[in-house]
């Protein structure tokens, strides 16, 4: 999902020529994330897996669901917002849904905090797909 | 006590189909990923008062026997069939006489089941955007007994 993820937005905000996707994932460096250094570039974290039954049977070949979430990271200057940030979020919220995964359930949504003079954005997309 | 526990591997409740009196634990397929399994053996009655009694009296009348559950359909099983058995769409649309067994507790030596023939009805295949897997109900509307035996 991380790759579909990531080729979706680079995708998603080719005209923001005010922002950049990496290709890593958000590593600590000096006990800071990547994102935080280098502000206005997303990067996109590991996937996590969940599954959980979605049928249960009387035979052991229950049909599960499977629980994809990837977080994607960007932070910005809380006293210099850039410009194309409401676009910026729009474009990646849309993003759930071009990953490439088979899914029945897509969900996306983010939530932002404030670390001294950064505002954080952590988008955080979910996709259930079925297994059988 | 002796009870009936399904949880293990050797020991799940299956039900058996067939288009043939059912020899072996191997004739016809067993339908499988059963959700649930009901039997119902529901014995008619005849009730009336008389003024001479404080209580009802009763007779009984014929049974009226089924199999009921529910399923994940199997592509195999339900439109293409198996070991020389049409699938249960094909069964249930020509109202072919099957017979079947319910087991118990698994098909091992020893094993419970019950058994009888009957029609196929009520299947109403069902999908929805939140559990995107068909499913389905089944009732073996039975045609006569309902016999009890032992693997």
């Amino acid at each position: 999902m991380r790759t579909g993820l990531i080729a979706a937005i680079q995708t998603a905000t080719s005209t923001l020529t005010q922002f950049t996707v990496s290709q890593e994932l958000p590593w600590l460096q000096n006990a800071q994330p990547l994102y935080m250094k280098n502000m206005k570039k997303i990067y996109v974290g590991a996937t996590e897996q969940e599954q959980s039954i979605l049928f249960m049977t009387l035979d052991d070949v229950d049909v599960d669901q499977n629980l994809y979430t990837t977080r994607a990271y960007v932070a910005v200057d809380a006293k210099n917002p850039p410009s194309q940030l409401n676009q910026l979020i729009t474009n990646i919220l849309t993003c759930k849904s071009q990953t490439g995964v088979v899914s029945f359930d897509e969900e996306s949504d983010y939530t932002v905090e404030q670390d001294e003079d950064r505002l954080i954005y952590t988008f955080e997309f979910r996709l259930t797909v079925a297994t059988t | 006590m002796a009870y009936i526990n399904v949880s293990a591997p050797t020991s799940q409740a299956t039900l058996q189909i067939s288009t043939a009196s059912i020899a072996s634990t191997s004739s016809g397929y067993i339908v499988p990923a059963l959700q649930d399994i009901t039997i119902n053996n529901a014995v008619g009655t005849f009730q009336w008062t008389q003024l001479d009694e404080f209580s009802n009296k009763t007779v009984p009348t014929p049974a009226n026997n089924s199999i009921a559950g529910n399923f994940v359909l199997d592509s195999t099983t339900f439109f293409t069939g198996s070991n020389g058995v049409a699938g249960l769409f094909d069964l249930s649309n020509d109202a072919t006489l099957v017979y079947f067994r319910v087991y118990f507790n698994g098909r091992l030596t020893g094993a419970k089941y019950v058994s009888g023939q009957g029609y196929i009805t009520n299947l109403a295949p069902t999908v929805n955007p939140t559990a995107p897997v068909w499913v389905s109900p089944i009732t073996l509307s039975v045609d006569g007994d309902i016999t009890a035996s032992t693997v």
